[in-house]
Formats: C-alpha cells, structure tokens, sequence
C-alpha cells in the first residue's frame, strides 16, 4: 500500500527507491510497499557466497533491482581490465538486474589505485577512451551501463571542456544514458563556481534514466597559507534542499520515466527519517511533471 | 590531450602525499621528474593546487575506510572456508 501522503506517480512511471546497505535492511524489507526500486553493489557480491547471492536473487523477486559499480574505472584513456569486466558480469548473470552502471571515473592507472573516483582530465581524449571501454564492458555484460557524472574536489588537470560538454559528448560517443547524480552536481556546481540548471540544459535530458541524491558536508584545509572550503559529497548526510529543487529542475525536463535512488553509506538516520527523504524526492518529481504540462508562457 | 602518462601521475598526485608536496614546491621540475614531456607539463601550468590537496586527503582516506572491510572480507572467507 502507498503511504497516504505520498501516491506514486503511476502515470509517469517514475519510481523512488533506496540503495542497499546492510544496516538498512530490516528498514528495507519492512518497508518495500514505500520503496519502488532498490540499488546493489556491484563489488559487494562479486565474492559473494551463494547465501549471499541467494538473497539478492530473493530481493529482486520482491522488488526491482539495479547494480552499481564503482570499481571499473570506465572513463580513461586506458582499457579496462577484461577480469574486471568478467568479475561484474557474473554478478549481473546472477542477479539478472533491470540495469547496471557505473561512474564516468578512473580509478586506477597502471599498478596505482586511487582508491576511490577520479575526475579524468575532460579532453576528447577521455571522452574517445571512455567510449572504448563501454563498448568493451557491453560486449562482455550484455548491456550498456548507465554512466553517472561523480563528484569532484580538484578541477581535474588537463581538461580543456567544461564538465557538462564533456559529459554530453561521452554520452553521444559511448551511445550510453545518464545516471544523474544530483548531490555531485550541486557539489561541483558550488566547488567551481557554475549553475547547475545551466548544465541541465547543456546535457541530453532524453538520455537520462536515473537519478541518484545524497547529502554531505563542509570540508576545510589550509592550502598555500589560505583557508580553503570545499563541499565534499559523503552520502553521510541528509538529502539538502537544493538537490531536490534540481530534481524539480529535472522532472519539468525529462520526457521518459526517472527512477531516483536515495545514497546512504553510513551515519544513519532513523528509518522514518529516510522514508520521508524518498517522499520528499516523489514530491518533487510531481512538482517537475506538473510543470512539464504547464503551458511555456503561462509560467 | 590526456595520456596514460598524464592519468598515470594524477593518480600518483592522488595517493602520495610526499610527492603532491613536492610536486606544490616545483611543479613543472616535479613533473618533468615523472616524465611528462613538455605539452603534459603545460597542462599542469594552471592547476588547482587546492583541490590536488583536498583530492589527496579524501582518497586517502577513502583507502584507509576500506582496509577494515578487506579485513572482514578474509575473516568471513575463512569462515566459509572452515
């Protein structure tokens, strides 16, 4: 049953749901008549036992599944590693997702891992590289993965485009969609000084499928003898104001159906706090559909 | 733009803290230390040296969140294992 409050958006098809996270099962299992979709990591199961791999398979019997991946480091100009390719693979022939994804990130270059996602320099290079390795991943998974922009501290070295031109043009090369992180973007849009409803409407808004939203917080470092402040996106906070006003932004934009996924990694809240985040993102989906209808010029 | 060599020491800037300070004293030496040739090095003539700095504090402890996890990961391995 749909929580009173918050009805789902049948007639759109858009759907709100959580990413998986062990601490939050029990709140996930009891809660699956309020969470449309939920989102498993790739790297959590591809050393999975068969229990563990039992009940992902038992998961998506009782509600839509996705996978997200953040170790394969697509975006480069390097290839990407077939055993990697293989390893991710079998957890999608296993679990059998709606879709999977990955980030427009390098991770690794040569025997140097980062440990986390980095911004590659945005160049027609990385944009022809990137485009290689989707069409490498595709040819071993079955399917194209949706590539998420990420989060940035540095203005990644050696960029001659803008992040949305860069975005764009590796989406068109890679023929791949868009999962469309919106706390990254208001991240990047507020470390480097852009508006992000400009960069929605330099992206392909046909090609965006998913959306994910999160929170973080307030870095600070003494850099050069200055004091430097940059927001750091965490997934350890609530889901701040302005993502859901992009979100709004979004919905008003996109034609097809989003499917937005809630981002908690730790720190975390009560279950009925995170359910209200999921109907704040369903409120803001309708408040964009709502204006979609509205005609231009009465606006 | 962008090469193997040039993704190959952002990712050094990224992890090794000794290196990025070095690299902050003397940019265009460092880099020609790596290897990068002289378009590489231009690249790096207006850098973001804040955010090198911040970049290399979060990976780093991006790494050091999952040496526990890798650690549990064995432990429930073995577990099976026996």
């Amino acid at each position: 049953m749909t929580h009173p409050m918050t009805p789902r958006a049948a007639d759109t098809g858009d759907r709100v749901g959580l990413s998986w996270r062990g601490p939050l099962a029990a709140a996930i299992l009891s809660n699956l008549d309020r969470i449309d979709v939920v989102e498993l990591m790739a790297e959590d199961f591809i050393d999975a036992s068969r229990a563990q791999l039992g009940s992902a398979r038992l998961l998506r019997s009782n509600v839509p599944v996705m996978l997200h991946g953040v170790s394969l480091g697509l975006a480069s100009v390097g290839t990407v590693a077939a055993r990697r390719l293989d390893r991710v693979a079998r957890v999608v022939d296993v679990i059998a997702p709606e879709s999977w994804s990955e980030h427009l990130a390098f991770v690794r270059a040569g025997d140097i891992e980062i440990g986390h996602l980095a911004a590659p320099p945005r160049t027609m290079a990385t944009i022809e590289g990137t485009a290689r390795n989707v069409d490498r991943a595709a040819a071993v998974l079955g399917a194209r993965p949706l590539l998420e922009n990420i989060a940035t501290l540095v203005d990644p070295p050696g960029s001659d485009l803008d992040e949305a031109g860069w975005v764009r043009e590796t989406l068109s090369a890679a023929d791949a969609d868009l999962l469309l992180d919106l706390h990254n973007l208001h991240a990047n849009a507020t470390n480097f000084d852009f508006d992000p409803i400009a960069y929605l409407d330099q992206i392909p808004m046909d090609r965006v499928r998913q959306i994910h939203i999160a929170g973080g917080r307030w870095v600070t470092l003494t850099v050069d003898g200055l004091a430097e402040r940059r927001l750091l996106d965490d997934h350890l906070h609530d889901v701040p104001d302005p993502v859901y006003g992009l979100l709004v932004e979004v919905a008003a934009r996109a034609s097809g159906p989003l499917t937005v996924i809630l981002e908690r990694d730790g720190r975390f809240p009560l279950t009925s706090t995170l359910l209200k985040q999921i109907d704040q993102a369903r409120d803001a989906l309708r408040e964009g559909r709502a204006r979609a209808l509205v005609p231009a010029e009465a606006v | 733009m962008s090469t193997l060599r040039f993704e190959r020491f952002l990712a050094r800037l990224y992890t090794d803290a000794e290196l990025l300070q070095r690299f902050l004293a003397d940019p265009m030496h460092t880099a020609a230390r790596h290897g990068l040739d002289d378009s590489e090095r231009s690249w790096l003539s207006d850098v973001d040296r804040a955010g090198l700095v911040f970049a290399n504090e979060s990976f780093g402890r991006k790494r050091a969140s999952r040496r526990q996890p890798l650690l549990r990961r064995f432990l429930n391995n073995m577990r099976r294992r026996f």
